[in-house]
């Protein structure tokens, strides 16, 4: 069992290497003068090359690439140009916020996805159910960032009823760090201002963000429900006498499931690297925001740590579901 | 003693890419408590249609009821709103499938299916749970008691088993226990044993007896297996291409089989005594459903068909009790059993 | 039970069974509809715009902001050109990216996807490790930080999101390859003597057009969205070449007073997306209606 978790660990290895080399290699073709960006367009000769040697820049790019990797090993990204900070700090501070925005908006999406497509299996080839294919299309295509300026102005400028962006206001004083999560923190605090305001201000983009993966999980689980009612022991259960809601429940629901499971993990290490558009658009302190800022910049630490922890993040949630499987079926752990 | 169930003139079409088929052709059937009626045809006869249509699981868009009765304690199924259909269902009529394999819920434990069909069944008439309070759990006591019933050896620990856990045979018989957990008057048994191994289609079989002599309720045995007809069965119908051609005690139709087709059928069963190229089949082919022969759909086939054939027979007795449908029936040997 | 049972037409009508399953989904119908008029507007956008000139990069600073008249049916920007103008002209660019992208990541997906699977062995190993590592890094950062290191501008911009658009394919064209590899008419060709690449190119690649056009009509409407959504951010193609992203990126700072100004490139992106999405949904369920999940 301990030699199948060992085994498993090991690949995440290469996975690093892999990932950090081809992160440098995109730095290569940088064309651009981070360094030049970074001190100001009135700074000297002497206080760029002074800059550059700070952050190691001046030195060859494999130099650079040993010192990078040597300092993983101490937990030691580097450090932004742009912030001046570690980049391990950065990353500390704006992970959770992401975190936050992408757990909230798969809740959203799970909650409602899951019974609509069951509900929307029973009404197959009737007006509800095409519409709601329409629907649910008509999600996937919305682009993000559209969306999340719609509901601004709607929300926010015309009836005020939402705040505009951010985490939190400018006055409200963040809650005591617990999980870094404002929402979860400010619950422990016992502090249900704070938290009903950070609730105002993850509604929306937590909702641009749910809507994708709301409509494909919808129509992952019509698909699988539609595929179970097709089966034998369904007929059975009718025939047993057993009332509807129980069937479309215990019966229908529990083993179309199973599917959509899977799919939603994929899509949750999928919306990790995909929050850029939506941060952006509501001033969400998060990684997406981090980065951008960072590749506008020509910043190349910052978007390399970005890039190596969400990958990594991705890689241990697989591994996490691999050897639990191998748990749970123990014909796995002899592959 | 009035029938537990009688199906009267029950016509079946269904709509199919080719037409509309013709599938039952006025199939009539009664059977009382205490009988064990086997119910007999190749396949595509439309005896499983006929045991669906008696709960009403065939879906209606497709399929459509023309004509027919289908009278259950007197009461015509067909004319029943959902509602009260699926009181019937489960307490009243009670079904066994063919496979046990695929009729089972792979997701949830045996004890929780049982329970659930008990406590639908009492959610109509309390008496299923002996009038005892507190129904889960009524309903679980009673669960452990059906599964040993049905044969299955440590039933309270059995409960919490998922169905991949259980054998064949098992699983065909916590069917079984929940076929007749809701204490049906009526089970309608589809080709129970044609998945399962000889030796436990045997206990099976032994089981369904026993549980008619304890019960005293009606059961419709439906299966291509004469065998199985011969050994369990009190009555038997014999369907061939949407009608009842032949009913009536198992002694005298197997005994002195009157309608042409019974005597093939019988005919083609091989014997011990059999020697090679003896086996028997019967020539031409099961009629197009969608553009059947008018009047008796055997006539193409049957050696002793005439003109009057083109009129379709209606089933007629030839002994007290034992009917055929034919204007050509063999009644020699008929009064020697 | 299945309400109507099938017709099983022989496999020589399968273009005429495609044809009829088209005809009876309607939402493919409107789906086709809505493409031909997004890449009507892709190749005519310029030359119908009510205002060409302001297409080009004129401007009317008189006119700012006028919110939509019967002149200006979605209004005028910051520098008063007419909004709908400039939307119908960014689809070209928008759509032209699109198939770009699309285009260019099946092709460098369908080489390496091909050569892996085809080849088997160490090489597939590699390959595959590989495309499995690009797919680990976030797509939408990667196609980012590619396009900002290789600068502004249309080309480079599609480079970008090509590069991280690859992979997918590599691992739909591997899995065919490989599937195909095993078929009958493979072994037939070898024992003809044909050479691996000519097995490769005229007999297995061209069974697997069906589920590789199915992804690509797919992918259509997330290329756009792509395109559109680095445009918004700032990197890719500049002003004054109009394209939806960066109009709406533009109009985002003029809110809420001048709201005109983000609703028609809204709008437009939605369209083109959904006709796509439509049109690729279908594709899918007329090509492969076994895959139907």
């Amino acid at each position: 069992m301990l030699k199948f978790i060992f085994r498993r660990l090991l690949t995440l290895i290469p996975v690093i290497v892999g990932l950090t080399v081809i992160m440098f290699a995109i730095a290569r073709l940088l064309p651009g003068d981070p360094v030049g960006l970074a001190a100001g367009p009135n700074a000297t000769t002497a206080e760029r090359a002074a800059l550059a040697k700070e952050f190691g820049l001046d030195k060859p790019i494999w130099v650079q690439y040993i010192q990078y990797v040597s300092g993983l090993a101490h937990g030691d990204l580097g450090r932004s140009l742009l912030t001046r900070r570690p980049v391990a700090l950065d990353i500390a501070a704006y992970l959770p916020a992401t975190l936050e925005l992408v757990i909230a908006a798969m809740l959203i999406a799970v909650v409602i996805g899951i019974p609509l497509g069951l509900l929307t299996a029973t009404w197959r080839n009737r007006w509800p159910d095409y519409l709601s294919q329409v629907l649910a299309i008509g999600a996937i295509s919305m682009p993000r960032f559209f969306l999340g300026l719609l509901m601004q102005l709607v929300f926010a400028m015309w009836l005020s009823w939402l705040p505009l962006g951010g985490q939190l206001p400018i006055v409200v004083f963040p809650p005591p760090h617990v999980t870094g999560f404002i929402t979860v923190d400010a619950l422990i605090a016992g502090d249900t201002g704070t938290f009903v305001t950070a609730l105002r201000h993850l509604a929306m983009p937590a909702i641009a963000l749910s809507l994708s993966p709301l409509a494909t999980i919808m129509r992952m689980m019509r698909a699988s429900s539609i595929e179970v009612m097709g089966q034998d022991y369904v007929m059975t259960a009718r025939a047993l006498g057993l009332p509807r809601r129980k069937i479309m429940l215990k019966v229908i629901g529990r083993n179309a499931v199973s599917a959509t499971l899977t799919v939603i993990g994929l899509y949750f290490g999928w919306l990790l690297g995909g929050t850029v558009l939506v941060e952006t658009v509501f001033d969400w302190p998060g990684l997406g925001l981090y980065a951008t800022k960072a590749i506008m910049a020509q910043d190349m630490m910052p978007v390399i740590g970005v890039a190596l922890v969400i990958g990594l993040i991705f890689v241990v949630a697989n591994l996490i579901i691999d050897i639990s499987y191998g748990l749970v079926n123990p014909k796995v752990r002899y592959t | 003693m009035a029938a537990l169930l009688d199906i009267r003139d029950l016509h079946l079409t269904m709509t199919t890419f080719d037409g509309v088929a013709h599938v039952l052709n006025g199939v009539a059937l009664s059977v009382r408590r205490g009988e064990i009626w086997g119910l007999v045809g190749e396949s595509g006869c439309g005896k499983s249609l006929t045991g669906l249509s008696i709960s009403r699981l065939v879906p209606s868009p497709p399929a459509n009821y023309p004509a027919g009765e289908i009278l259950f304690e007197g009461e015509d199924v067909m004319q029943l709103p959902p509602r009260r259909m699926q009181a019937l269902r489960g307490k009243r009529i009670g079904m066994i499938f063919q496979d046990p394999t695929t009729n089972l819920n792979p997701t949830a434990r045996i004890g929780d299916q049982l329970i659930d069909v008990a406590l639908a069944a009492a959610g109509h008439d309390p008496s299923v749970l002996g009038n005892a309070p507190g129904g889960r759990r009524a309903a679980r006591a009673l669960a452990i008691t059906m599964l040993s019933r049905v044969g299955i050896p440590e039933p309270e620990a059995r409960l919490a088993s998922y169905p991949h856990e259980f054998s064949g045979g098992m699983r065909q018989r916590v069917l079984i226990a929940m076929a007749l957990i809701g204490r049906p008057d009526l089970l309608i048994a589809d080709e129970p044993t044609t998945a399962l191994d000889v030796s436990v289609q045997a206990q099976i079989l032994a089981l369904l007896k026993g549980t008619v002599a304890d019960h005293d309720i009606g059961v419709i045995l439906i299966t291509h297996n004469l065998g199985v007809v011969a050994e369990t069965c009190s009555h038997v119908a014999v369907m061939y291409a949407g009608n009842v051609v032949e009913r009536g005690p198992v002694a005298q139709v197997i005994g002195a089989p009157a309608h042409p087709y019974t005597r093939a059928l019988l005919a083609s069963v091989p014997r011990r005594e059999t020697k090679r190229g003896e086996l028997q089949g019967l020539p031409g082919a099961v009629p197009d459903l969608v553009r059947p022969p008018p009047g008796c759909r055997f006539a193409p086939r049957c050696p002793r068909a005439t003109a009057a054939c083109a009129t379709l027979p209606k089933l007629e007795a030839v002994l007290p009790l034992h009917e055929v449908a034919c204007y050509h029936p063999h009644l020699e040997e008929a009064a020697l059993v | 039970m299945t309400e109507v049972i099938d017709l099983d037409l022989p496999a020589s009508d399968g273009f005429a069974r495609a044809l009829h399953r088209f005809r009876q989904s309607k939402l493919s119908q409107v789906g086709a509809v809505l493409v031909l008029i997004v890449l009507f507007f892709a190749v005519f956008g310029r030359i119908l715009a009510p205002y060409p000139d302001q297409v080009a990069g004129a401007v009317d600073v008189a006119a700012k902001f006028q919110p939509p008249s019967a002149q200006h049916w979605f209004g005028t920007n910051e520098l008063g050109q007419d909004v709908l103008s400039l939307t119908m002209a960014g689809t070209t660019v928008s759509v032209l990216a699109g198939f770009g992208v699309v285009v260019i990541g099946t092709v460098l997906g369908t080489l390496v996807g091909a050569t892996a699977g085809f080849a088997g062995g160490w090489v597939d190993e590699v390959l595959m490790r590989f495309t499995d590592l690009i797919l680990t890094i976030p797509s939408l950062i990667l196609a980012m930080a590619i396009a900002a290191a290789l600068g502004p501008g249309f080309q480079n911009m599609v480079l970008a999101i090509s590069l991280s658009w690859w992979p997918g394919y590599a691992r739909l064209v591997r899995g065919e390859v490989l599937a195909a590899r095993e078929e009958v008419y493979v072994t037939a060709a070898r024992a003809l003597g044909a050479t691996p690449g000519r097995i490769l190119f005229l007999h297995i690649l061209p069974n697997c057009v069906s589920p590789i056009i199915v992804k690509m009509s797919l992918d259509m409407g997330f290329a756009i969205l792509t395109v559109a959504g680095l445009g918004f951010i700032g990197i890719g193609v500049r002003p004054p070449i109009p394209e939806w992203g960066t109009l709406l990126s533009t109009a985002r700072n003029y809110m809420p007073d001048n709201w005109w100004t983000a609703m028609a490139p809204g709008m437009a992106m939605f369209v083109a997306v959904f006709g796509f999405n439509l049109l690729g949904d279908g594709l899918r369920d007329i090509l492969d209606p076994k895959g139907r999940r």
